[in-house]
């Protein structure tokens, strides 16, 4: 697989961009682009740009580089720059989006976004749709004083070449000593309650008759020993999603110990999951940091390069003592799972309200999905609805269901306020 | 009795943009001759450093009193790790010596860092809250540097609380911290909470941070620290702003 990564930003035009101005601006980027292999796009409105460049790491920091120095614009802010999996605009040499605030005001969904080419809704649900969006509804967007232009609405593009899924293994064999391991796994769902569509299943460890696992697992506290078991766990856990025939994501609890063996057991779990049919992108590793130890820039690191190989990554216990902001700029998750303190009762609570608005400002300016977890009662759900959370996962939308995947979640609860 | 090393203090103020005030000076320890901090805290080890600890405070409201008159003199001042824990009148002989000097609680506001807080969060809050009725104010120092800032938050409300260096640095050009930050300006501002944007260096960090509403700034930019003075500052920008730049407090000979 070639090393992928994507960088976003955004930036304020220094001077007028009529039509002209910006098809020549296109002319030239499609060019130097396509010579570089970088695909991408780039929208513009009312003076401000936002823009997406993919492609191998080097090539799109020297262009990142060049284009910052450019005179045309200025406050430039880079929003993300990550390893991926694959392109998100692959047949893009640089797909190009012009909209007035009028069409943004107007528009429902975004397939205008393209003016009617419907090539918005055809973009994987990435960070970049995200991104887009969040500059949609007026994030990122920096303008200079006196620079006003007209935008007249029209655009051209091509269509984004669906991603080919990922590839067959033969299948890793199972960990010395540990293939007689008591334990099997209950699956949780974590709801849109949006779309109602079931985005992914967690795998939660329990014991062979469903119970709590932690009698079976307590004896296995070396790092060494916790790596060879997260390693046995998630084989385990990708078997039996695959023979219950999941569809969705999976979601695999990550417990961070040492930061040695951290990249050879990602790399494994990716094994394991290509082995039986998972695509890039389906597997998410929630990772529980709390017992880490060693050095956490490097942990970062590894998370940033696994990313790029085709894994997920969310943050479990997001507002623990242990889990705070500073991972958002080290991990650069793709979601975050509130801690349980956070959420236990927030429709009363005008602390844990006050932060979680704060938490979700800036999961939806970097296009990450916030996942209220732990929900026990429908008047939490009500509060983070109405606070424009979609995902959740706690009991009193869907319990775990012992070695079975629940065919839906048929929740209706209250509607956001 | 423990030896102690010499020092002094030098001061730096925090500015309010919105009032055209300086609204308090942080002491920071220095060397008898503006030594670095270091130079003088290296010296120590547990358990004098934290008798030193309330002694440093008592210095630095004497001197700040001594060079400024205590009108309308506030002071930040910073606590040791552990300090409440080990020493829990750590906090009211600071007070007696603010009255000493004829400077209200109201005057006094204490910084602490998250990951010393987090070491002993029931303690700390339950010291805090036993001294909040004095009128005492607290900041939470570094935010943002560690893990625990926000379940920090969940459980004790500051008064204020002062940015990390690590997410002020360069804001203007980088995506992540500015969304951190945003966020966090959110929060405070659902809590009441102050936001001051400390270490600001650069005019593009300052004006971000003005383009989001903020108001407290410490940092180079504005005013460095002055050794045994409480320095005034210059405004970024000031000729297109009508505040003038003001030294509060008359400075030291």
């Amino acid at each position: 697989m070639s090393e992928l990564m994507h960088l976003i930003y955004s930036s304020a035009a220094t001077q007028q961009f009529d039509r002209d101005a910006l098809v020549h601006l296109l002319d030239r980027a499609r060019k130097t682009n396509s010579e570089l292999n970088i695909s991408g796009m780039l929208l513009y409105i009312d003076g401000s740009f936002l823009q997406v460049l993919e492609g191998a790491p080097d090539q799109v920091e020297a262009l990142f580089d060049r284009i910052s120095g450019d005179p045309r614009h200025s406050t430039v802010v880079r929003i993300i720059s990550e390893p991926i999996a694959k392109r998100t605009f692959s047949d893009w040499s640089m797909g190009f989006a012009e909209v007035s605030a009028d069409d943004l005001n107007e528009v429902d969904g975004l397939n205008d976004f393209f003016t009617g080419q419907a090539c918005f809704s055809e973009l994987g649900p990435g960070r970049t749709k995200k991104l887009l969006h969040a500059f949609k509804s007026g994030r990122w967007r920096s303008r200079i004083e006196g620079v006003l232009p007209k935008a007249p609405p029209s655009s051209a593009s091509e269509h984004p070449e669906p991603a080919s899924p990922g590839v067959s293994a033969s299948p890793p064999p199972g960990t010395p000593g540990l293939d007689a391991l008591p334990v099997s796994f209950a699956f949780q769902p974590i709801f849109d309650v949006t779309s109602h569509t079931i985005s992914s299943y967690e795998a939660i460890v329990c014991d062979e008759a469903g119970g709590s696992a932690d009698a079976v697992l307590s004896s296995y506290t070396s790092t060494e020993q916790s790596g060879l078991l997260q390693r046995e766990l998630h084989l385990r856990a990708v078997a039996l999603a695959a023979k219950l025939g999941l569809q969705t994501g999976l979601t695999l609890k990550y417990a961070a110990r040492g930061v040695e063996e951290a990249d050879q057991l990602m790399s494994a779990t990716l094994e394991i999951a290509r082995s039986h049919g998972f695509s890039n992108n389906q597997v998410t590793l929630e990772i529980d940091q709390r017992e880490l130890v060693g050095d956490s820039s490097w942990f970062a690191s590894v998370i940033q390069k696994q990313r790029g190989l085709g894994l997920r990554f969310s943050i479990d216990h997001f507002g623990d003592a242990r889990s705070g902001l500073s991972l958002i700029d080290a991990y650069q998750p793709d979601s975050v799972a509130l801690n349980k303190n956070l959420v236990a009762n927030i429709e009363t609570h005008g602390t844990r309200q006050a932060i979680v608005r704060g938490v979700i400002q800036t999961c939806q300016d970097l296009g990450i999905d916030l996942i209220a977890k732990y929900v026990e009662t429908e008047a939490e759900v009500a509060w983070f609805r109405s606070e424009g959370v979609d995902l959740f996962q706690g009991t009193v939308i869907a319990p775990p269901t012992f070695e079975a995947l629940l065919p839906d979640v048929r929740y209706s609860g209250p509607v956001a306020a | 009795m423990i030896a102690l090393p010499p020092f002094s203090f030098a001061f730096q103020p925090i500015y309010d943009m919105a009032s055209g005030q300086i609204v308090s000076q942080e002491a920071l320890v220095r060397g008898p001759a503006g030594e670095s901090a270091y130079s003088v805290l290296s010296q120590l080890t547990a358990p004098g450093i934290y008798q030193f600890d309330e002694r440093l405070r008592a210095a630095a409201i004497r001197l700040a009193a001594e060079i400024g008159g205590p009108e309308a003199l506030h002071l930040n001042l910073n606590l040791m790790p552990r300090s409440l824990e080990v020493s829990p009148s750590a906090l009211a002989s600071t007070l007696e010596t603010a009255q000493n000097c004829g400077l209200s609680p109201e005057s006094i506001t204490i910084e602490i860092t998250e990951s010393e807080i987090i070491h002993d969060i029931e303690g700390f809050v339950a010291v805090a809250n036993e001294y909040r009725g004095t009128g005492i104010q607290y900041a939470i120092d570094d935010f943002g540097a560690g893990y625990a800032g926000l379940y920090l938050l969940a459980e004790f409300q500051p008064d204020a609380l002062k940015l990390d260096r690590q997410l002020v640095a360069g804001i203007e050009r980088d995506g992540p911290r500015q969304a951190i930050v945003r966020g966090v300006l959110r929060t405070c501002e659902d809590l009441g909470i102050d936001v001051i944007a400390e270490g600001v260096e650069t005019e593009a960090e300052f004006s971000w941070f003005r383009s989001e509403g903020v108001d407290l700034f410490q940092g180079y930019l504005l005013a460095r620290p002055g050794f045994e003075q409480l320095p005034g500052v210059a405004i970024p920008g000031t000729s297109a702003r009508p505040t003038p730049v003001v030294a509060q407090l008359p400075m030291a000979a």
